[in-house]
């Protein structure tokens, strides 16, 4: 039988490289980049993403991949809106005109980051109340714009919120440092302070917070296997659905998982998220540099509900933090001994 | 004949209702997707240039309003903002079009008793629908209930017209213009806005109607609880929104979008404009007298429609100040003027022309901008009049009045553009009561903001920028440079020009109507744009004009600039440098028609043996009469001034150029009516002034040498 063939946006990326090679175990996948490497050229800030729409008909793509977007939580509001809202606007649109019947988005928990629900379900989006930054709020737009796609040929759309990537559950490898890797840069940051602290460590976070980390590797398999998912159960209109691990990992584990492994003596932790966020924010960016718009996500994380996940996944599709956490740090220090 | 066309709508609101679709119009395929900034002015500006090369026409929609009150307009800073952005391709946001729409179809649903509005009618936001609500409040006042208090600002009375309103409206909207239009939103949920839903909800409960537009009454979110079992009236389509407002269960929706227009399920008043405007090969803005034709064949419906659509209805004010004048001017023997127009200060220099302030000479050099600064707030005046102007074909007499605005450019830029608008504004309320038919706008005044489309819409009498003349008048004027070069020889079979014109930016409007022209008188003709398939419908379209010539596409300029014996460059917003001026060919002629300029002084220094040329000036039929300094020798006036003149003349009394469009059709008119009139080409103007007949010479003997070399 001949593989399906699908159309893949955002494959040259930290999450995409890992996915291409999986897909292509599956699927006849077309890679659509600016670059010139890959089966496709377009750009998606262009009209129709920049492609021949005609010639590109006939190849009968049975699924539509965008993992394309970007993803950075200082960026400016316009390339935010751009990336995020724009190209998927034109990604759905050329899905449409290649008569392309699934839609398969990746988008990202912070799109949920501004809940006020105790738990979070996929399909929540809360406009409501503003975001913390550029980026999420582009995200939730995204989604929203998914949701409402009035759709002419497409018949499923699922989109997929995708935890905290971070290095994969074999090596830990990293490109860059971002969430829970700053914890442990900023703990080195005030090495001498933390040695000499008298009594238990106050850090911000409460107890409640649970953070939705996610191997890169195990996020690719999940990606492969909703797009096989999808094409056997040809789900109609739109789905959305949390990849992010069942119980997640406590703010407290973090700090003290970091703590050790950077080997720093310290004698116990106390959360407090007692005094005002920005007070706090400002502090630890003063402190020990902790980049304030990451730790207001460490600090605010929803719970997300993975209920629906697990259904299509499996129950143990993504292996809690303490069961990685070796190569988790083994990771970061290879990224920073090279750094 | 082009029949494909893509319109790029982008919808200054939420993105949560985009979209994409197809359709068919007059036998033309257009195809739409709609984008959204969600209140981000950069978010626009990003979406216009990425897409400005790929799509025909944008079309804007839930943008900041233009409001009207008591002829003053209240343009919003960030809707200049959008307006002002750098496009080649026209920006279409359904004004005229929208308002008289509206009317027509509301005038129609009374008629036929599908809205009374002596039932109650509630505006959630008057401001956004100006003359829906003059409308309604002329007729039946008592009935008329209007939140914009809530909505903008929060405040949770609904208002009912009474004699301060106007007032009132007046000084909120001053504050308001300086307010990011998102925090103007029902989006901005301010603690006593959520308190007070409900207390807006008891105060509609005995209103049947409400108007509100789809997209700004689904900013309300879960507050559209006022609209339960009323009747919605709103006007544009779009089902997505619909079966979304449907959700608060309105009684019943109608929509005023008229219904053969409503081409497909998605449409509103901007793509709609946009649409007609590629279907009818036009890219300025149409008039709204245009706009009528379009729309009505119901004489009376139009003239009802447009009284609310522009405030072309003379106060009573304004009747007594024009008797006042007339008198004035028996007494004083001056006569009335049939035309105004209005310049400024081009530089510091200029102020030294006036008598009395000639003493500034000696002012410390460091001293000049502050004081530019300061006198740009000084209100424009009467500068002078141009008298006796006679048409050589009719001898009819007619006379203009100047006006001056003590700013420089410089200065000009600086300013908010609302700022700016309003003196204009209040010029043209003085010209009317003075008994001038039509104005014109000179220099930059007709480049700020949308360039002159808001500015006519609010004049009492018709606006144009006269650029119409100006592109045709530097067009003739590179005729006549390169029949002073003697450089070319003429083919004495078909009188064709042996050599080759080159234009750059050719898909642009002035792009495309120098071509077109240029093909009339050269052999071989080279057009340059960024994109070679529009490029091939203009070759086309040249070829069936003008067979004789032979015409290539080139998207690079470099390549062939240096066998072109005239280039015209028209390019629009690009930063960089088009083509190298060391590459021209030597006796080459230049007319840079960009704004900014493509090249610049540093660049006509470089090459001596190149003439560039900026725009031709005229002068005026008649032993006309100037009594003040425009900064030209002698009687010439710039062309654009000549345009105003030669419409007056005609008694074409209309906004002939508008917006940063010009027509081939327009240009090819005002040019028949100057020759016809009498108006000759008097001066060139060179990049430091006027280009003499010497420097002419000049430069054909320096190229003549650097060519025998």
């Amino acid at each position: 039988m001949t593989k399906p063939r699908i159309l893949v946006t955002g494959g040259t990326g930290f999450l995409g490289k890992r996915v291409i090679p999986l897909l292509r175990e599956k699927f006849e996948v077309d890679v659509l980049s600016r670059s010139g490497k890959t089966e496709v050229q377009g750009d998606l800030t262009e009209w129709n993403a920049g492609l021949d729409l005609e010639s590109l008909k006939n190849k009968n793509y049975s699924l539509f991949l965008h993992m394309a977007g970007l993803y950075d939580l200082t960026a400016s509001k316009v390339d935010c809106y751009q990336h995020n809202i724009s190209t998927m606007g034109i990604a759905l649109k050329v899905a449409d005109a290649l008569k392309i019947p699934f839609f398969i988005n990746t988008s990202t928990v912070a799109a949920g980051i501004n809940s006020s629900l105790g738990s979070v379900k996929p399909y929540d989006l809360n406009f409501s109340k503003s975001f913390p930054d550029a980026y999420s709020e582009s995200k939730a737009l995204g989604e929203q714009l998914l949701q409402n796609w009035a759709a002419r040929s497409i018949q499923g759309r699922v989109n997929l919120r995708l935890g905290v990537l971070v290095g994969d559950s074999q090596k830990g490898t990293i490109e860059r440092i971002d969430g829970p890797y700053h914890s442990a840069e900023a703990f080195n940051k005030i090495r001498p302070m933390i040695e000499s602290f008298p009594t238990s460590l106050p850090l911000p976070g409460n107890a409640q917070t649970k953070l939705p980390l996610v191997p890169v590797d195990k996020a690719a398999q999940a990606i492969v296997r909703f797009c096989e998912w999808t094409l056997s159960h040809k789900p109609q209109g739109y789905q959305s659905y949390h990849v992010t691990p069942t119980y997640g990992l406590g703010v407290k584990e973090l700090y003290v998982s970091a703590l050790k492994y950077q080997a720093i003596p310290h004698r116990g932790i106390v959360l407090f998220d007692q005094i005002s966020e920005s007070v706090i924010l400002k502090i630890s960016k003063f402190l020990a540099k902790f980049p304030e718009e990451e730790l207001h996500y460490l600090m605010n994380f929803p719970i997300y509900d993975t209920t629906a996940t697990r259904e299509v996944l499996g129950e143990n599709w993504c292996p809690e933090f303490k069961e990685y956490e070796q190569v988790f740090w083994s990771g970061y220090e290879e990224f920073v001994s090279h750094r | 004949m082009k029949n494909s066309y893509r319109i790029a709508e982008i919808s200054f609101g939420r993105p949560h209702w985009d979209t994409a679709y197809e359709f068919e119009f007059e036998g033309k395929q257009f195809e739409v997707q709609r984008f959204s900034a969600n209140f981000s002015v950069e978010t626009v500006r990003r979406l216009i240039e990425s897409l400005r090369n790929q799509v025909d026409a944008f079309a804007l929609t839930s943008l900041p309003p233009v409001i009207k009150l008591d002829q003053k307009s209240y343009v919003h800073r960030q809707y200049l903002e959008i307006m002002g952005i750098p496009s080649p391709v026209p920006l279409c946001d359904g004004t005229g079009l929208r308002e008289i729409a509206n009317i027509n179809s509301l005038v129609k649903h009374i008629e036929a008793g599908s809205i009374q509005p002596d039932r109650g009618v509630f505006f959630p936001s008057a401001v956004f629908s100006t003359e829906l609500e003059e409308y309604i409040r002329d007729r039946y006042r008592k009935s008329v209930y209007i939140g914009d208090a809530y909505s903008l600002l929060g405040v949770p009375w609904l208002i009912q017209p009474f004699p301060g309103l106007m007032t009132l409206s007046k000084l909120v909207l001053n504050v308001a213009n300086f307010k990011d239009l998102r925090k103007n939103t029902p989006l901005a949920e301010t603690k006593l806005q959520k308190m007070s839903r409900s207390s807006l909800a008891a105060q509609v409960e005995n209103i049947q109607y409400v108007f509100c537009d789809l997209p700004f009454l689904l900013l309300f979110d879960t507050a559209t609880e006022f609209v339960r079992g009323k009747d919605l009236v709103i006007w544009s389509s779009h089902p997505l929104m619909e079966a979304e407002a449907k959700k608060f269960s309105p009684r019943s929706i109608i929509n005023l979008f008229p219904e053969n227009y409503r081409i497909h399920p998605y449409m509103n008043y901007s793509v709609l404009d946009a649409t007609l405007r590629l279907s009818h090969g036009r890219t300025a803005p149409l008039t709204i007298e245009e706009w009528e034709q379009i729309l009505t064949e119901d004489t009376e419906i139009r003239q009802v429609a447009r009284k609310y659509v522009m405030t072309r209805n003379v106060s009573t004010q304004a009747k007594i100040s024009s008797g006042m004048n007339t008198v004035k001017n028996k007494i004083l023997g001056q006569p009335e003027p049939d035309f105004a127009f209005v310049i400024h200060a081009l530089s510091h220099q200029d102020f030294m022309r006036l008598p009395i302030l000639s003493a500034l000479k000696h002012m410390p050099k460091e001293w000049n901008d502050p004081f530019d600064r300061m006198a740009a707030k000084a209100p424009p005046f009467v500068h002078g009049h141009i008298k006796h102007i006679i048409s050589s074909e009719t001898g009819e007499e007619i006379n203009g009045i100047l006006y001056a605005l003590p700013a420089t450019p410089k200065v000009l830029k600086e300013t908010d553009p609302e700022v700016i608008y309003r003196k204009i504004e209040s010029l043209c309320y003085d010209a009317a009561n003075r008994g001038a038919k039509m104005i014109g706008l000179g220099a930059y005044t007709k480049i700020v903001g949308d360039q002159g489309i808001t500015i006519n819409q609010n004049s009492p009498i018709p606006v144009t920028t006269g650029n119409s003349l100006s592109a045709s008048a530097t067009l003739w004027a590179l005729n006549d440079v390169v029949r002073k070069m003697h450089l070319l020889n003429m083919d004495p079979q078909n009188g064709l020009v042996d050599g080759m014109a080159m234009v750059i930016g050719a898909t642009g409007s002035i792009g495309q109507v120098s071509a077109k022209l240029l093909a009339l008188v050269f052999k071989k003709l080279c057009l340059v744009a960024p994109r070679m398939n529009r490029l091939q419908e203009l070759k086309y379209e040249i070829q069936k004009m003008s067979p004789h010539c032979e015409v290539i596409v080139a998207t690079d300029a470099n390549e062939l600039a240096g066998e072109a014996d005239v280039l015209v460059t028209a390019t629009s917003a690009l930063d960089h440098k088009i083509v190298d001026v060391m590459k021209l060919k030597p006796g080459a002629v230049v007319c840079d028609c960009s704004r900014p300029l493509d090249f610049d002084i540093e660049d006509a220094k470089k090459r001596p043996d190149v003439l560039i040329i900026e725009s031709g000036e005229v002068v005026l039929p008649g032993p006309v009469e100037l009594n003040c300094d425009i900064g030209l020798p002698g009687n010439t006036v710039y062309a654009c001034l000549a345009e105003t003149a030669l419409l007056t003349l005609e008694k074409r009394y209309e906004a002939f150029t508008m917006g940063r469009d010009i027509e081939w059709d327009k240009v090819k008119q005002i040019y028949k009516m100057a020759r016809r009139h009498g108006v000759q080409l008097a001066a060139i103007q060179g990049h430091t002034g006027i280009i003499t007949d010497k420097e002419i010479e000049l430069t054909r003997q320096l190229a003549l040498s650097k060519r025998r070399k």
